[in-house]
């Protein structure tokens, strides 16, 4: 009876046999009287038969096959309960498939990126942090965000956000923001105020829209004079305003170097001494001296370690005369560059003016340069 | 005795218009062309040969000759045979 139980259980399983007997047909009888659904029976010689058979008989099949003497002899083996007998025997494989499918599922109800997109001013750390701060941060469930919800909150709690679309796609959530972009604040700044000359200079042209002018074409003006006063009105009337007004004045940049054309100068020949001493109370003990024969040198003291040492270097003195036109071109050059590197983009240069003059074996060089520029800079009324 | 039942089972079965297969015990023979035979309340296979198979029921063996026979299906108390078929015989009135 525990055998018949054994092939119960497979409802969906067909099998295909070959029987040898003497009698087939005694055989398929007996099948057929245990109530055993036989099909395409087919003969292929005198003693044997291909037939099929549900694989829940197999039982029956085996009990009759020795009561009749049969040999059988399994062809084919086919449905569902086949492959889930071979699944058994790959449970691990099955429950790989299963696992991973049902990982993939599970991990796909997270939030694993979200990619947030602004333009301009508005950063996207900004928007990551106030995101942050509701509780939305990658590895969040889906089930938990509401993206009208955060949509409302994003936009009520942030006065720069315009426009915003947060929206989930696959396991990524995506944020646009458009911001808004206020009117720049225009600081009105109306305390009463004079215009003073920042240097000295020419005044070129002046051009007020607040104020009143009290300096003309042409006049000089030195550093601290006031150029445009903070009043306005008829006189006996007179209010104070905030000067407003460009002054342009032409400015000079000076600048001067001397240098000697011809002389003599020393020149290292390359020869040196070294003296090594140790000094203890006063007095120097020389651990290495040797006699000094130079007749010009220079002297290099190095007193700072405990050996301390003695460098004398050998000078030789040369006679030199340079090509004053030269020094000339050479040093104006290096001036005007010296003069232009300090000086504001806004500042024109409109000329310069060289200056020389050769005394003795020195060349005197003097540059001017002028330039045009706004002199006016604003200072409050006390 | 048995002909005076019989013959009372097939008055009534025609006139109550009941099928008399099932009342006569009789076998119920469909022949599809010359390559089917399905017979029901049959009593087992008595010979499967190359050229002819017989058949049991109640009115006697039942024979078919001809070939490239295949039972097709066989339980309870149908049976499909297929082949290329030249005669049915009714052996049992012999």
């Amino acid at each position: 009876m525990r055998a018949m139980n054994k092939f119960k259980k497979y409802k969906k399983g067909t099998i295909t046999i070959e029987i040898q007997s003497l009698m087939p047909e005694r055989f398929i009888n007996l099948l057929w009287k245990n109530d055993v659904k036989v099909q395409n029976v087919k003969k292929t010689s005198i003693t044997t038969m291909i037939m099929d058979l549900p694989l829940k008989d197999y039982d029956v099949l085996e009990e009759c096959a020795k009561k009749t003497q049969t040999k059988i002899k399994i062809l084919k083996r086919k449905g569902l309960s086949f492959f889930w007998l071979m699944m058994k025997r790959r449970i691990a494989l099955f429950a790989g498939i299963v696992i991973f499918g049902g990982l993939l599922y599970y991990l796909s109800t997270f939030i694993w990126k979200i990619d947030i997109v602004t333009d301009q001013v508005l950063t996207p750390y900004e928007i990551r942090q106030q995101l942050a701060s509701y509780g939305i941060k990658p590895g969040i469930n889906k089930s938990n965000v509401n993206v009208y919800e955060i949509q409302d909150k994003m936009l009520k709690n942030n006065e720069n956000i315009m426009w915003i679309k947060v929206r989930i796609e696959g396991s990524e959530l995506k944020v646009n923001v458009v911001q808004r972009l206020s009117p720049p604040d225009i600081i009105t700044d109306d305390t009463p105020c004079n215009l003073l000359a920042k240097r000295d200079g020419e005044i070129v042209s002046i051009y007020t829209t607040a104020g009143t002018a009290v300096v003309r074409k042409g006049q000089i003006v030195k550093k601290g004079q006031i150029l445009v006063k903070g009043e306005q009105g008829k006189e006996g009337a007179v209010y104070q305003v905030h000067a407003k007004g460009e002054v342009k004045a032409r400015t000079y940049y000076e600048a001067e170097k001397e240098v000697e054309i011809s002389g003599v100068k020393e020149k290292k020949t390359g020869k040196s001494i070294k003296n090594i001493y140790v000094e203890v109370k006063g007095k120097k003990i020389y651990l290495k001296n040797s006699l000094n024969k130079f007749s010009k040198y220079d002297k290099i003291v190095n007193n700072k370690q405990f050996f301390k040492t003695e460098i004398y270097n050998e000078l030789k003195e040369e006679k030199f005369q340079l090509d004053s036109k030269k020094v000339i071109d050479d040093t104006s050059k290096e001036l005007y560059d010296k003069i232009t590197a300090r000086l504001d983009k806004s500042i024109k240069i409109v000329d310069k003016k060289l200056d020389t003059e050769i005394r003795d074996n020195k060349c005197f060089v003097r540059l001017i340069v002028i330039a045009e520029e706004n002199i006016a800079l604003p200072e409050k009324i006390q | 005795m048995e002909d005076k039942l019989f013959r009372t089972k097939d008055a009534i079965a025609s006139k109550l218009d009941l099928p008399r297969d099932i009342l006569l015990n009789m076998p119920k023979i469909t022949v599809t062309g010359d390559n089917e035979i399905t017979i029901e309340n049959h009593k087992g296979v008595i010979l499967f040969e190359e050229n002819e198979v017989k058949i049991n029921s109640s009115l006697g063996l039942i024979s078919i000759s001809g070939g490239e026979f295949e039972i097709l299906f066989m339980g309870g108390s149908t049976l499909t045979l297929s082949g290329k078929f030249r005669a049915i015989v009714y052996e049992g009135h012999e």
